[in-house]
């Protein structure tokens, strides 16, 4: 199955690196088209940008046609076939199947949650319809969004049980389409980490919404909580406020959870599927405790400031290449565009509380040294051994410039005597 | 015939089964499957959000292997259902 990827910084269905191969065509009509769709791309680019910047955020979606919510859902009877039964449509009744049920469901949670909070219309903000498909395979221990549509399996019944009891695993799949629609980031290194975090982020903030969780501090932050049975030892696939800790359970070959939080951690892997293209899954951890960082030290409902902040940077902002460090300073940028220097220090300070920028350099370098002052601070956000870690160099750190200008005096005066001897 | 079978992939990245499977225990049409993704090659890695991709190393009688790694996407049903 071929994934259709929207791999543009404007969202225009043609990228601009086929439009300059188009331009140098040597068949002018090629070149006509590639002129025609460049032209129209500027009026586009022009209009989105005065739209935006008279919009107040809570309507700072460019809403295309309103269309109303459409789902469907098949059974696959536990083989690969994603479209063996149609057994549910929009308005249908439902039938005696939790993973029906739960997944059609899902669909509509996490289709209002766009709607309502980003006026965004479904994933590929044009009405796409919301196809998923259940019983998916046989032991299937996975959720997946195959680029049209979401599969969920049933789980092994040993470590795992069904996918679709995890709302946030449902709007995690869903934004791997909206991301394919919007930044399409591609999945592999930095880039598919980031991928992968988007849909952490939204995934959580779907669940955070329909629970009506609206103190980030107490918030739920675990992906996929509830899926793993009891006899395993974890909470859930990951954990976005303390990433590294989410299962440990080395008897059923789940091993570890392998995420950092920092990027003093960061696990350098190679491009390939042992290595998990990169460590998509893995060091996704460190953007994710940074966005929890900005979230709690924003102190609003996590959707309402920090996720409006993020979902401009991944619909907006960004390109299919970026990395972490131009997601930092993208997120940054757009806080302090849309709500302000505070709002701006707060997610500055959760990039550099998780190292991947440091405070003055940058986005950070326009900022003043009070507010730089209070971004270095961002550093006692860690806690425990790190915390402590942290203090302890910035101590040392300080003293060691100090010993050495008592040293300088100490020559000086010594330098001074001999003169006079 | 045997068929070593690796999984990578899906949500959790540390949950790496391996399967080994002796072909001449199941239908020709496995084997027959398992022959003409090897003969296929599998193509550039497809990268399809949380999905599985399996590595499959198929040992002959004749001493000689062969390997191809594809996408859950790409495994035809009848050999699919056999892999963890």
């Amino acid at each position: 199955m071929q994934l259709q990827s929207c791999a543009c910084h404007w969202c225009s269905i043609v990228p601009p690196y086929v439009l300059d191969r188009m331009q140098s065509s040597s068949n002018p009509d090629v070149r006509r088209s590639a002129e025609v769709t460049r032209s129209a791309d500027a009026v586009f680019r022009t209009t989105r940008a005065n739209i935006m910047a008279a919009t107040p955020m809570s309507k700072l979606a460019l809403a295309a046609e309103p269309a109303p919510l459409k789902r469907v859902v098949y059974d696959s009877a536990h083989t690969n076939d994603l479209a063996r039964t149609r057994v549910l449509e929009e308005g249908g009744e439902l039938p005696d199947d939790d993973s029906v049920r739960e997944a059609y469901a899902g669909a509509e949670t996490t289709w209002k949650f766009y709607n309502q909070i980003f006026q965004r219309s479904s994933v590929d903000n044009d009405g796409l319809t919301l196809v998923s498909s259940v019983h998916y395979r046989q032991n299937y221990n996975n959720a997946v969004w195959n680029g049209q549509q979401m599969a969920y399996g049933d789980g092994d019944g040993v470590i795992f049980g069904r996918f679709t009891r995890s709302l946030d695993v449902i709007g995690h799949e869903l934004t791997h389409g909206v991301t394919q629609y919007s930044a399409g980031l591609q999945y592999a290194g930095q880039s598919g980490a980031l991928n992968e975090h988007f849909s952490d982020v939204f995934g959580i903030l779907v669940k955070q919404w329909s629970l009506n969780q609206t103190n980030p501090q107490t918030a739920g932050w675990l992906i996929g909580e509830g899926l793993l049975l009891p006899q395993i030892n974890g909470k859930a696939l990951r954990s976005m406020s303390d990433p590294g800790t989410a299962y440990d359970d080395e008897p059923s070959g789940l091993g570890k959870d392998p995420q950092p939080a920092h990027m003093r951690s960061y696990q350098e892997l190679p491009d390939t599927q042992d290595g998990d293209h990169g460590g998509v899954h893995i060091n996704s951890g460190i953007p994710n405790k940074a966005f929890h960082l900005a979230a709690t030290a924003i102190g609003e409902p996590a959707w309402q400031t920090a996720g409006k902040i993020w979902y401009v940077t991944l619909t907006e902002r960004l390109r299919p290449d970026a990395d972490f460090e131009k997601c930092a300073k993208e997120t940054i940028s757009v806080a302090r565009d849309f709500f302000g220097n505070d709002v701006g220090e707060k997610v500055a300070a959760a990039w550099v509380a998780v190292g991947v920028t440091e405070a003055g350099t940058g986005p950070m370098a326009s900022l003043t040294p009070a507010a730089i002052s209070r971004i270095r601070a961002g550093a006692s956000l860690l806690k425990g051994p790190k915390a402590k870690k942290v203090k302890k160099a910035k101590k040392a750190a300080k003293a060691k410039p100090a010993k050495k200008v008592a040293a300088k005096r100490v020559t000086a005066k010594t330098k001074k005597r001999a003169r006079k001897k | 015939m045997k068929l070593t079978v690796k999984r990578f992939g899906g949500q959790v990245p540390t949950l790496r089964p391996q399967r080994v499977i002796d072909l001449a225990a199941l239908e020709p049409k496995v084997t027959a499957a398992v022959q003409a993704l090897i003969a296929h090659g599998g193509g550039p890695p497809k990268r399809i959000p949380d999905a599985y991709s399996y590595e499959l190393k198929l040992d002959k009688d004749d001493g000689s292997s062969q390997s191809v790694t594809v996408s859950e996407f790409d495994v035809p049903d009848v050999l699919l259902k056999h892999l963890p």
